[in-house]
């Protein structure tokens, strides 16, 4: 498909454009694909992008000054600051997408140093939002160069070896190879292994490779005692020796940001780069398991976006999300199991929750620490918090699939998010008559005026829609009518109950066109 | 594939009347009848082991010194232990391990000295001239930490993880708890037979929507409904478990409260939820039972004094902690529990106070009623010395393979059994 044939998207139908804002946000709400319908799915990316970009930073400090009890803003607050923009944040686009960058250049608060700066944190979400539709030089550059991943992966304040044997800092040579950029070993476009004459693929850089890499990341330090200013150089702690890297010569007496630079270049002139980079943010935002052929249209558009320009993000990203694929192909070719995390972000969105007592602040974090078994920047390592080729045992790795967020839906995370879900849709507005400011209360009037008029074909024609992009499949339909007659109804318990069934379902938790 | 635990017996090279009858009578099993635990701790990083146990003579401790520099413990830090490498060296253990000093006292504990992954033996004339056999993406994070939990066939690791392939041998399981228990994924037991069951160290909540016989009849249908999506099956599958799950835990939970001698840190919650299980075995009919469990933050590439500090102390009081519990309950002979880590660290530190991705290291071994013993040499810590693979790591003397064999043997496989799984291990010399 060429870039003119997909510029042309047109959602055609409801479930085309729900399905589009599944894919593009963090969840459809009530009445946005309606307006959406016959809409340029172009017209709209690029309004998207236009839109003034929502700060982590800003809302982080007002959460700080209204609810807040400790001297500087706590990890809670910035889980707080994320949900105001994701539940109510116009530039949805650019958030849906920092998300997928913060699980690729991952940076954590588990970090013993970083759990302190939960405000760098925040101006780091930030950072990977505004690039997020630069050039992918500019936005590794911008990684690279910024205090939290300066001492997240240490290269804050690396220096040149000395003559007691004392070497660079190794890790962030390291991680910016295997997982910011070119992987482990060599791919083609489509994203296949390149494999050597005993069929064993080929490793992408050696040792030598790293520790000249470590070399390049020295003299870079951190002025800023809050981490959000980036790092800057100090010529007396590089190493200004001559290198070699992936076949590149670097001459001797040149200064560390020069040297930068011409790592962001050989990274993203290498080859396995966007079959390796592409194929991690198809598998994050549509499918866990892309066929070669949308991996190598991907990575084709990160060669030269039609124009000629290498590592153009804006453009990979309308590629990925804009494929035909993504809206025609059933599983398993397109599937994937919903973040627990966004799951729970999705039903507050499509229920048009908002906090008690009309605060303007979200003043829960939903225990952000035990329910979902993730939360934003908070990965247990760089390596985030499940692996791209993580496949569970049975009828996922039977198939040769993979399923990278079944990583962490253990039983166990199970009960602890349809828990939550039982507990929000409880919480509705028509509740208690002094809300918590601490709650979000959801809105399911209209859903329980049907009950009220006896009428589950309606209420299920409203959760397919708001729900299941209007695509519930017969068989929920069936447990839902079933549930509703063999039950006497009481219409505000009743809600709860019908959607927690809908919402429980595997339905709900596997994002997937369905037939 | 997935090979049924007849299948497994059979592709182990039992006649098919064997595979009939249990498990802990074929050849692969030793005959024990006793509970017998196994815990296996990743410290997920890469642990340097030689922070923590370190030489007390001064010509061994002075070459540490030289290497290490200023991230060098002093002398004055280290405790003593009694214990002396295969070579006589005496060796300390840093005092932010204090609380597992006594241990190493009575001879609870064991150390293993330079293991690391390995798929053939290997020494410094082999890396000289490029002909060594080295496992693949040696220093990187994720492979290492699959390669300690798998065995090595020849070309590839193994499917399975070595102490799921021990569980399928030592566990008849026709139904019930599983007896693998874990706190974090992993691929170490994951077997042809075995069932597993993740233990939540934040605690166990019973699913709350399931108000009325309706409700659940629902909620099991759609968990148990047959889907054309494999990854909507996954999630089916887990729910099916939660269900199963929920039963089960509720009358663990009732009758087997959370043991509260062992510390509330984020290693000791872990400690306590398997403590839990163990404690129901009696109830779940088990005599055999294995547990993974996991703590990151042992990458210390910079600040590594003040990291490793606070990494010891949470180890020690949690370890420390779970043994003491199991004394106090008379069953301190009956659990193992070692460690694991994906590789050691540099023998030189770096220019950020800390220490690169290394090759050999060292492993812990608590418990089990074995008298307690130092296995292996403490390597020479010298940069381009014997040990060092030319780029200051250390090239392991041990297989990781055989370090676990060591501990699956205790728990009663036989050396049949040890050889099936890691059929590599002769090349190493076999068992430690």
């Amino acid at each position: 498909m060429t870039s003119t044939d997909t510029d042309s998207l047109q959602l055609s139908t409801f479930s085309r454009a729900s399905r589009w804002l599944d894919l593009t946000t963090f969840g459809p709400k009530m009445d946005e694909p309606d307006k959406l319908i016959n809409q340029s799915a172009k017209a709209w990316f690029d309004a998207q992008i236009a839109l003034p970009q929502s700060s982590h930073r800003m809302q982080i400090l007002r959460q700080f000054e209204a609810l807040d009890k400790g001297k500087i803003p706590s990890r809670s607050s910035r889980i707080r600051a994320w949900l105001d923009i994701a539940l109510y944040g116009n530039d949805q686009l650019r958030q849906r997408v920092g998300y997928v960058l913060s699980q690729i250049f991952v940076a954590s608060d588990k970090d013993a140093t970083l759990s302190k700066h939960a405000e760098a944190l925040a101006a780091y979400n930030d950072l990977l939002c505004l690039n997020a539709f630069s050039h992918y030089k500019t936005l590794l550059k911008a990684v690279s160069t910024s205090s939290v991943m300066g001492h997240y992966l240490t290269m804050v304040d690396n220096k040149k070896g000395d003559e007691t044997g004392r070497k660079p800092d190794e890790n962030y040579a390291r991680e910016i190879m295997q997982l910011f950029s070119v992987g482990l070993n060599e791919r083609n476009l489509d994203g296949s292994y390149v494999l050597d004459a005993d069929g064993v693929p080929k490793p992408c850089y050696s040792e030598k490779d790293i520790q000249e890499l470590a070399r390049v990341f020295t003299g870079w330090v951190s002025k800023d005692k809050k981490l959000v200013d980036p790092m800057t150089t100090n010529e007396s702690f590089h190493d200004r020796g001559e290198k070699h890297i992936l076949g590149h010569r670097f001459p001797a007496n040149v200064a560390a940001e020069e040297e930068m630079d011409k790592v962001m270049e050989i990274l993203s002139q290498h080859p396995s780069t966007p079959p390796n980079l592409c194929k991690n943010l198809i598998q994050k935002l549509v499918t866990s398991n892309p066929s070669p052929d949308y991996v190598k249209r991907v990575a084709s558009v990160f060669v030269d976006n039609g124009k000629g320009v290498r590592g153009d993000m804006k453009a990979v990203f309308w590629a990925i999300l804009s494929d035909n694929d993504a809206f025609s192909k059933l599983p398993p070719q397109i599937s994937k199991a919903r973040e627990p995390w966004l799951s729970l972000v999705y039903i507050y969105r499509a229920l048009n929750a908002k906090p008690g007592g009309n605060s303007p602040l979200v003043g829960t974090d939903l225990v952000y620490l035990r329910t979902c078994n993730q939360y934003p920047l908070g990965s247990p390592s760089v390596f985030n918090f499940y692996q791209p080729d993580y496949a569970p045992q049975g009828v996922v790795s039977n198939q040769g699939l993979v399923a990278p967020e079944m990583e962490i839906i253990d039983w166990s995370h199970v009960i602890y998010v349809h828990n939550q879900i039982f507990a929000l849709t409880r919480l509705n507005l028509q509740g208690p008559k002094t809300p918590n400011k601490k709650q979000l209360y959801v809105d399911v009037e209209s859903l329980k005026n049907h009950l009220v008029n006896g009428d589950i074909t309606g209420f299920i024609h409203e959760v397919s829609a708001r729900f299941f992009n209007a695509q519930m499949p017969s068989d929920l339909k069936h447990h839902l009518t079933e549930q509703h007659n063999s039950v006497k109804q009481v219409a505000g318990k009743s809600v709860q109950r019908l959607l927690f069934i809908a919402l429980s379902s595997p339905y709900f938790h596997v994002m997937e066109n369905r037939a | 594939m997935t090979l049924s635990r007849r299948q497994f017996m059979t592709a182990m090279g039992a006649t098919s009347t064997a595979a009939l009858v249990p498990a802990s009578f074929s050849a692969y099993a030793s005959e024990a009848e006793d509970y017998r635990a196994l815990v296996c701790v990743f410290l997920k990083g890469g642990n340097d082991f030689f922070h923590q146990v370190v030489p007390l003579n001064t010509e061994h401790h002075q070459d540490y010194a030289n290497s290490r520099q200023k991230l060098a413990v002093p002398k004055a830090r280290l405790l003593k232990t009694g214990m002396r490498d295969s070579q006589g060296i005496a060796l300390g253990l840093h005092q932010s391990l204090k609380p597992l000093l006594p241990l190493f006292q009575q001879g609870k504990a064991s150390l293993v000295l330079n293991v690391g992954p390995m798929i053939a033996p290997i020494t410094p004339l082999d890396i000289e001239s490029g002909k060594a056999l080295l496992p693949p993406n040696l220093f990187a994070h994720n492979k290492q930490q699959e390669a300690w939990q798998h065995s090595w066939l020849g070309e590839t690791y193994s499917k399975a993880g070595w102490l799921g392939m021990t569980a399928d041998v030592l566990m008849d399981e026709m139904g019930g708890m599983p007896s693998s228990f874990f706190t974090g994924a992993n691929s170490l037991l994951d077997g042809h037979s075995n069932r597993t069951m993740y233990v939540n160290k934040n605690g166990f909540q019973s699913l709350k929507g399931l108000t009325s016989p309706a409700m659940r009849h629902t909620y099991q249908a759609i968990a148990g409904a047959s889907y054309t999506s494999p990854l909507a099956k996954s999630y089916a599958n887990v729910v099916a478990e939660a269900i199963t799950a929920q039963k089960q835990m509720a009358k663990v939970v009732s009758s087997y409260p959370l043991d509260n001698r062992i510390p509330k840190s984020n290693l000791g919650r872990q400690f306590r939820a398997i403590k839990q299980m163990m404690d129901a075995a009696p109830m779940f009919g088990h005599n055999r039972q294995v547990f993974y469990l996991a703590v990151g933050g042992y990458d210390t590439h910079d600040n590594q004094i003040s990291r490793q500090d606070k990494l010891m102390k949470e180890f020690s009081e949690a370890v420390a902690g779970f043994y003491h519990a199991l004394e106090e309950d008379g069953t301190a002979d009956h659990v193992m529990t070692g460690t694991l880590s994906e590789f050691g660290r540099t023998l030189h530190d770096n220019s950020r106070k800390g220490t690169d991705h290394g090759w050999g290291g060292g492993q812990f071994i608590f418990g089990g009623g074995l008298r307690g013993k130092c296995i292996g040499e403490y390597p020479a810590f010298k940069r381009n010395g014997p040990d060092d693979n030319g780029d200051g790591r250390l090239i392991p003397k041990i297989s990781h393979e055989q370090y676990a064999a060591y501990m699956v043997k205790w728990l009663g496989l036989s050396e049949q059994g040890v050889n099936t799984i890691f059929p590599r291990l002769s090349q190493f010399g076999g068992l430690v």
